[in-house]
């Protein structure tokens, strides 16, 4: 597919073209925060709106994983006997700035929700009706590791459209067919992007790569899997979640936990909705059985658990670690707990 | 859209109380299209409260109605307690694997429940008397706390009649009233003998028992494979999405609810 350049003063341009037929998130600050919010009109009709700025920033605190696997959603229910309807919104959206730690749990919950046999209909549903365009990440800051789960930082798979921003405009590379299609729509915008365009693109790349080399020196140990499986003893996980609040602010805002919950909440007399919402393996209640007990009653042993998911259960089914080095769970921590750190000791 | 999260309304024609905490919900399915292989489950749901995992107690033959037999041990049974017949409940599934039940032809099978285990059991015994022919014998060793923890009080003597079939009971604590064994369950195993490697054995109950049941097995001689067991994890989707019954590298709901001893040996307290 071919790789097209954008000058920077088209950008704009594109983005109120693409906002016509599409919900666009892009990533803002506030308040020194990255979030991903809906691109509207003030921004949109602001010719001085720092596009650039968010974009060439690290992941923003949120995931995208919330615009597929919603912290609630109403799933079903029973209102006077029969299945309540739901109404799927199939509103097309566009996600920009998606980074390559936020790609990679999408194939986290492709095995999870979309290959598993029942199928996941609203995780599903939502997935279709988006394009990502991803971006790179020039500058990776002191809580990316994606180098040490083999990642770049730079989109590689799962993306529509991967888009760099470089010096005087932005390089598209079409990673998918819908993502052909979206820029072949506005196709009058773009050029072919100039060697020395892509040059520049492969410097940025490389040097964000020595970055994190530099932040992340110290790869794990090759037998990770056996090493966490064979690292039984009480004492080192308690070592590792001494300075836990049990907060579980990690999980909350961690990108590949799929885990979920299936609450029922009343509406009248016998009729119920039925939400699934986010879950977390940290809670106690969460593997207690109806009469109480539980496989993990030991805190340490339900942080063991994050551990056991990530980086052994979830590795050995797919060949790949449910982790994608994003930083966000010490960065939220307040017992700044460095999973990093963690498995180097492991 | 075919949604695995909702459930088809179904109504209790009658309650049967087993014990004094346990009873038997009979289910008709309102003409829904439902059917399951013993050692499935099903989630049930008590509209407003919740949803739990129970396997089915009837045979997976009898398609007209679905019974369910149920201690009371948490919120959702505490409401389902409360409720008369005539109540709507919510049913998915079935979810989970069957009992190989084809593997355990020409042998002979032990049937091994305590308590309320007794419930998935029955829903397997009743599959494997469909074609009892094909079994070498089915042994029931059922072991209840007292004698009025027993559930199918009514029942037990008739299955004592049929052919191909051998039963024992056992209370861990007698009374005046009980006339048969004393002590936990696997006292009924300790004069198995026979070519153990081949026998089957099944066991559903509290997680001591069995812990200790299949400690007895293995003792006696039956090889891991053939050791089935129904491991009480949290399954709550049913799906192998949630991740609440992940137990090692399992995902109970999906790949159990019943799992070979041989399958769970290496899982640091299985039955927890």
């Amino acid at each position: 597919m071919a790789i097209l350049f954008l000058p920077k003063e088209k950008f704009r341009n594109w983005l109120l073209k693409l906002s016509q037929g599409f919900l666009v998130y892009y990533p803002t600050e506030l308040e020194n925060k990255i979030h991903y919010r809906k691109l509207d009109s003030n921004a949109l009709n602001d010719p001085y709106f720092p596009y650039d700025k968010a974009l060439k920033k690290i992941r923003p605190i949120e995931s995208i994983k919330g615009f597929f696997f919603k912290q609630k959603e109403k799933v079903g229910g029973l209102e006077d006997k029969l299945p309540v309807t739901i109404n799927l919104d199939k509103t097309p959206q566009i996600i920009i700035g998606a980074k390559n730690c936020d790609l990679r749990p999408l194939m986290v919950h492709q095995k999870m929700y979309l290959e598993n046999e029942f199928g996941e209909p609203f995780y599903k549903a939502q997935r279709e009706k988006t394009f990502i365009i991803a971006t790179d990440c020039p500058i990776p800051e002191q809580t990316c590791f994606c180098n040490l789960l083999g990642l770049k930082p730079f989109p590689e798979l799962g993306a529509d459209v991967v888009m760099t921003v470089i010096n005087n405009g932005y390089i598209f590379e079409t990673t998918s067919e819908q993502g052909e299609k979206l820029l072949r729509d506005n196709d009058h915008l773009f050029q072919e992007a100039g060697s020395s365009d892509l040059v520049e693109r492969d410097l940025q790349r490389h040097k964000a790569v020595a970055i994190l080399e530099t932040i992340n020196p110290k790869h794990w140990r090759s037998d990770l899997i056996k090493a966490i499986n064979e690292r039984k003893d009480e004492k080192f996980w308690q070592e590792q979640a001494k300075d836990c609040v049990e907060c579980f602010g990690c999980l909350m805002v961690c990108p590949t936990c799929f885990c979920f919950l299936l609450y029922d909440q009343p509406t009248k007399n016998n009729s119920f909705h039925r939400n699934k919402i986010w879950d977390a393996c940290y809670y106690s209640a969460y593997a207690r059985v109806g009469g109480g007990m539980s496989p993990r009653p030991e805190f340490w042993k339900r942080f063991r658990n994050r551990f056991h998911c990530k980086f052994m259960n979830f590795t050995n089914d797919y060949g790949f670690n449910a982790c994608s080095g994003c930083g966000r769970c010490f960065s939220v921590c307040m017992g700044k707990i460095d999973i990093r750190k963690v498995l180097e000791k492991v | 859209m075919n949604n695995p999260f909702q459930p088809f309304p179904v109504t209790i024609t009658n309650i049967i109380d087993e014990t004094p905490t346990i009873k038997t919900f009979v289910l008709d399915l309102n003409g829904n299209q439902f059917s399951f292989d013993a050692g499935q489950f099903i989630e049930l749901t008590i509209p407003g409260v919740g949803e739990a995992p129970f396997t089915p107690s009837s045979s997976p033959y009898d398609k007209n109605k679905l019974e369910m037999t149920i201690m009371k041990v948490g919120k959702v049974t505490s409401a389902l307690f409360s409720l008369q017949v005539g109540a709507t409940l919510g049913v998915r599934g079935p979810f989970g694997i069957r009992y190989p039940i084809e593997l355990y032809e020409g042998k002979e099978i032990y049937i091994i429940g305590g308590g309320v285990g007794l419930a998935p059991l029955r829903s397997l015994f009743f599959a494997l008397m469909e074609n009892v022919k094909k079994y070498k014998r089915i042994y029931i060793r059922y072991g209840a706390r007292t004698s009025q923890d027993i559930v199918y009080k009514q029942q037990i003597p008739i299955w004592k009649t049929w052919k191909g079939v051998d039963i024992q009971q056992s209370v861990d604590v007698g009374d005046n009233s009980w006339k048969g064994k004393v002590g936990v369950v696997t006292i009924l195993l300790d004069d198995l003998i026979g070519n153990t490697k081949n026998m089957v054995g099944v066991v559903c109950g509290p997680p001591i028992m069995m812990k200790f049941a299949t400690i007895k097995l293995l003792e006696k001689g039956f090889d891991g494979n053939n050791i089935y067991l129904s491991m009480e994890k949290n399954m709550s989707c049913g799906l192998g999405q949630c991740g609440h019954c992940r137990m090692g590298k399992y995902f109970v709901c999906k790949d159990g609810p019943v799992l070979t001893w041989e399958q769970v040996k290496d899982i640091e307290d299985p039955f927890l």
